[in-house]
């Protein structure tokens, strides 16, 4: 729980840091790109507290035992 | 072209540190190996030369396109963008395991009390104001930086020589020469398949046509090193702390005692190792935002810097349950992995290259 605070509280010095970027009109691209990037940490950051969210490692994992099975065949 | 450049001395001193923090865990092989851990290092250092003659020929191939630019030139805009993505998710997922790793260093053997998300903002806060400053200011504390951690691990293999027992590394070759070549394989996959991504600087050096030069020499360089301090190793923990000890290289210097006057001389080895280990993680950086804004055509890289740290803290965190996890990846997943991204695709872009008939002077002809 403590953690949820600190990336909410990293989140929005991040959008402070950042706020002459995110009022340029000029940047659009920048502005969509940033915000999704942002909003994944906050939300998987907090959930991280809540469910156990698998290591992408695992999908290697996973992948690598497929093909070694199909070789095997 | 680029707006800045660094010297070809400056991009042999990041490749030199970014191999000292990622070798010095002599462990892995020598689990595999036993024995012959050094061995397997020594074959894993001469098989790598042709890993690293494999990058200078594509960095020739065109010294003004970093490996993304070669990407979407040979491969064609589709297929150079999925294969880009895929490179910058395995670099994203290679800085989250530095971290977990440092991070656990740190909170296992220096701060056993404080919380590793702590130290885990602190260094990935470092990594984003190195990042953000830009690749000349990095280059350049490198260079400051670099005698100090050459000379420290010199002197500290001197030091650990008086508790050497030759019979650690005693019989050779007692199971044979596969485990050796086992042990070499996942060498390779640590040390110098893990420098693909200074394929993506070389437009940022002065002297690009020697820039493959530099890489094999920096490489042989920070590999010898990195060989004689592990050889040190094995020799005074013998196999079984070798392989068993969370960190052997940290623990080999625990050793050091002269005339009851020198010790306690581990706590200066954490603060070289922390040093080159965050070279290594802040060239994987660089490359994942590097990667992002010439994919997404931006013309600043600072925009990106600050969310991706957030979500590089959140993926540090789950990225590895535990230190076994992460052994038993590296022993099995993490070799054919690296070596699909790093052998493979830099051999077919090589290929590719051939067969159509690349050459630096006619890009536009195959866009």
């Amino acid at each position: 729980m403590t953690w949820s605070l600190v990336i909410i509280i990293v989140a929005l010095a991040i959008i402070f840091i950042e706020k002459k970027m995110l009022t340029n009109r000029n940047m659009k691209k920048e502005q969509i790109v940033f915000c999704l990037m942002l909003v994944s940490g906050v939300i998987l950051g907090i959930a991280e507290n809540f469910i156990v969210i698998p290591t992408p490692l695992k999908m290697f994992s996973s992948i690598q035992q497929s093909i070694m099975a199909f070789i095997k065949l | 072209m680029a707006e800045f450049k660094i010297s070809n001395r400056q991009f042999m001193v990041l490749i030199f540190l970014q191999i000292m923090g990622l070798v010095l865990s002599p462990g892995i092989w020598t689990g595999i190996a036993k024995q012959d851990g050094w061995l397997a290092e020594l074959v894993g250092i001469v098989l790598g030369l042709l890993v690293l003659w494999l990058f200078s020929r594509v960095a020739n191939l065109n010294s003004e396109l970093n490996l993304i630019g070669l990407m979407g030139v040979i491969f064609g805009k589709p297929i150079g963008k999925t294969v880009t993505l895929c490179f910058i998710f395995a670099e994203f997922i290679a800085v989250s395991i530095n971290v977990w790793l440092t991070a656990t260093f740190i909170t296992t053997q220096i701060l056993p009390q404080t919380p590793k998300q702590a130290i885990m903002i602190l260094l990935i806060a470092i990594l984003i104001i190195g990042v953000r400053l830009g690749l000349e200011t990095i280059a350049q504390v490198a260079e400051i930086l670099v005698p100090f951690v050459f000379g420290y691990f010199i002197l500290a293999g001197i030091m650990v020589a008086p508790n050497i027992h030759w019979e650690n590394i005693q019989p050779v070759l007692e199971h044979g020469i596969t485990p050796v070549v086992k042990g070499a394989l996942v060498y390779i996959t640590i040390s110098s398949c893990s420098l693909l991504h200074f394929l993506l600087l070389v437009p940022f050096c002065t002297n690009q046509q020697k820039a493959g030069k530099s890489l094999i020499i920096a490489s042989l360089v920070g590999s010898s090193l990195g060989f004689f301090f592990n050889l040190c190793t094995l020799l005074v923990l013998g196999v079984v702390q070798t392989s068993t000890a969370l960190y052997p290289a940290y623990l080999v210097i625990t050793k050091i005692n002269i005339g009851d006057f020198l010790t306690r001389f581990e706590a200066v080895g954490a603060m070289f190792w922390l040093i080159s280990s965050f070279y290594a993680m802040i060239i994987y950086l660089y490359a994942v935002v590097q990667g992002l804004v010439q994919i997404l055509s931006f013309k600043d890289h600072r925009p990106l810097t600050l969310p991706l740290g957030l979500v590089l803290f959140v993926t540090a965190m789950i990225i590895l349950p535990s230190t076994n996890y992460q052994i038993n990846y590296m022993l099995t997943t993490n070799v054919p992995d690296v070596l699909v991204m790093a052998v493979v695709l830099p051999l077919v872009l090589y290929i590719v290259a051939k067969v159509r008939g690349y050459k630096a002077s006619n890009i536009k002809g195959l866009r």
